[in-house]
C-alpha cells in the first residue's frame, strides 16, 4: 500500500467517525471542519458550472450551501458514501440558483441586441453560401468582431430558456427543459477541445437538434458517415470528460 | 425496423449505445438487464443493474442525458431500490 493510499484510507476513517459524532452531538465547530475537508466536492461542482458565465467563486458559494445542507442531512448509518449522497445535494443547490437569478447564462447587452442581426445574417449567409457561414463570415458581413458573434450565438440559448421561462409553465417540462440546457452548458465547456468537424457535428445535432440527413445535407457527406463521425466524436468526448473527473478526484 | 426511417433507426442506435453505456460505466460490475419494447408508437429501451454508488450527477450522465435529449422523446436515469435505472424512447408518432 502506498502513501497516497494510507492517506486516502486515514481520511476515508477521519470522515466516518466526524460524521458518526455530528450526527449524535450536531457540533457545529465539527461540522465546519468536514466542509473543509470535502470542500473539493463544492469546488468539483461549480466547475462543472464554470463555463456558464457567472462568477466562479459565486458559484462555489452557492456549492458550499449544497454542501452544508448535505452534512446536516447526511445519516452515516445508511452505509452510503458520503461524496455520492452529497454531490446530487450539491448540483441541485447550483440549478436552483440558476433558475431564480440567471435563468441559464448571463448574456451581455451587447449580445442580447446583435443576436436578431446574427440569426438574419446567418440566414442569408446560409441561402447564399447554400452551407452554414463561418465566424469569420459572419463578422465580415456584420462588421462586427468574431467574438461578438460568438456572443450573440451563446445568446441564443439562453434567449431560449428565457422564453421557456417567461411562459408561466410552471411545470416539470420546463424544469426538463432547464436541465437540458444546463446540462448542454456544461458539456459545451468541454465540446471546445474536440477538432472544428466534430465539434460541429455534434452542435448541429445535439443543440441544434439537426437529423443526421439534414447534418449531412449540410456538411455535403454520407448520412452513414455522419452517423460514424458522430459515434467517434461521442466517444472522444467522454474520455476528455473522464480525464476531468480523475483530475479533479485526484487534485 | 417498420415505421421509422433512417434518421429514427440511427437515434434508436444512438439511444442503445448511450443507455447500456451508462449502465456499464456507472453499473457496479453485476449482470445488467435490457428490455426491448415497441409501445405507444414508440420504440423503448430500458436496463437497470445494481449499483453500490451512484452520482447521477456525473458529467457523463450529463453527456449522457444531453444525448438521449436529442435523439429520443423522452428518457430518464434514476436510482431506486439501489438499482440504477435508464431507459429511452424513441416515437414514430410524426412518420407520415
Amino acid at each position: 500500500m502506498n502513501e497516497t493510499s494510507n492517506q486516502s484510507d486515514s481520511d476515508d476513517r477521519w470522515l466516518r467517525e466526524s460524521f458518526d459524532r455530528y450526527w449524535t452531538y450536531r457540533d457545529k465547530n465539527l461540522r465546519d471542519e468536514i466542509a473543509e475537508r470535502t470542500s473539493w466536492l463544492a469546488t468539483r461542482g461549480a466547475r462543472r458550472f464554470a463555463d456558464c458565465g457567472e462568477p466562479f467563486d459565486d458559484l462555489v458559494q452557492v456549492a458550499r450551501i449544497g454542501l452544508l445542507n448535505a452534512i446536516d442531512r447526511f445519516d452515516p448509518s445508511q452505509g452510503v458514501p458520503f461524496g455520492a449522497y452529497a454531490t446530487p445535494t450539491i448540483m441541485g443547490e447550483l440549478r436552483r440558483y440558476f433558475r431564480d437569478h440567471t435563468w441559464s447564462v448571463h448574456v451581455s447587452r451587447r449580445a442580447k441586441d446583435l443576436r436578431p442581426a446574427v440569426n438574419v445574417a446567418i440566414e442569408a449567409l446560409n441561402n447564399e453560401l447554400r452551407r452554414s457561414p463561418r465566424m469569420s463570415e459572419i463578422a465580415e458581413r456584420m462588421k462586427i468582431p468574431e467574438e461578438a458573434v460568438i456572443e450573440a450565438l451563446e445568446a441564443n440559448s439562453a434567449y431560449r430558456a428565457h422564453v421557456l421561462d417567461q411562459s408561466g409553465r410552471n411545470t416539470p417540462s420546463v424544469d426538463s427543459d432547464l436541465d437540458t440546457i444546463l446540462n448542454r452548458e456544461v458539456i459545451a465547456g468541454v465540446l471546445d477541445r474536440l477538432r472544428p468537424r466534430q465539434r460541429r457535428i455534434l452542435y448541429l445535432r445535439f443543440f441544434d437538434e439537426l437529423s443526421q440527413a439534414q447534418i449531412a445535407d449540410k456538411i455535403g457527406t454520407s448520412q452513414v458517415h455522419v452517423g460514424r463521425l458522430i459515434a467517434s466524436s461521442l466517444a472522444q468526448l467522454r474520455e476528455l470528460l473522464q480525464e476531468d473527473e480523475s483530475g479533479t478526484a485526484e487534485g | 425496423m417498420a415505421g421509422f426511417s433512417v434518421d429514427q433507426i440511427d437515434d434508436i442506435k444512438i439511444a442503445v449505445s448511450e443507455v447500456l453505456l451508462a449502465l456499464i460505466e456507472h453499473g457496479g460490475g453485476q449482470s445488467i438487464e435490457v428490455e426491448f419494447a415497441i409501445e405507444q408508437r414508440s420504440f423503448t429501451v430500458r436496463g437497470h443493474t445494481a449499483v453500490t454508488s451512484f452520482d447521477a450527477e456525473h458529467t457523463d450522465l450529463l453527456l449522457c442525458r444531453t444525448v438521449l435529449a436529442g435523439v429520443c422523446t423522452a428518457h430518464g436515469i434514476e436510482l431506486v431500490d439501489n438499482q440504477a435505472h435508464i431507459w429511452a424512447a424513441v416515437a414514430y408518432a410524426s412518420i407520415t
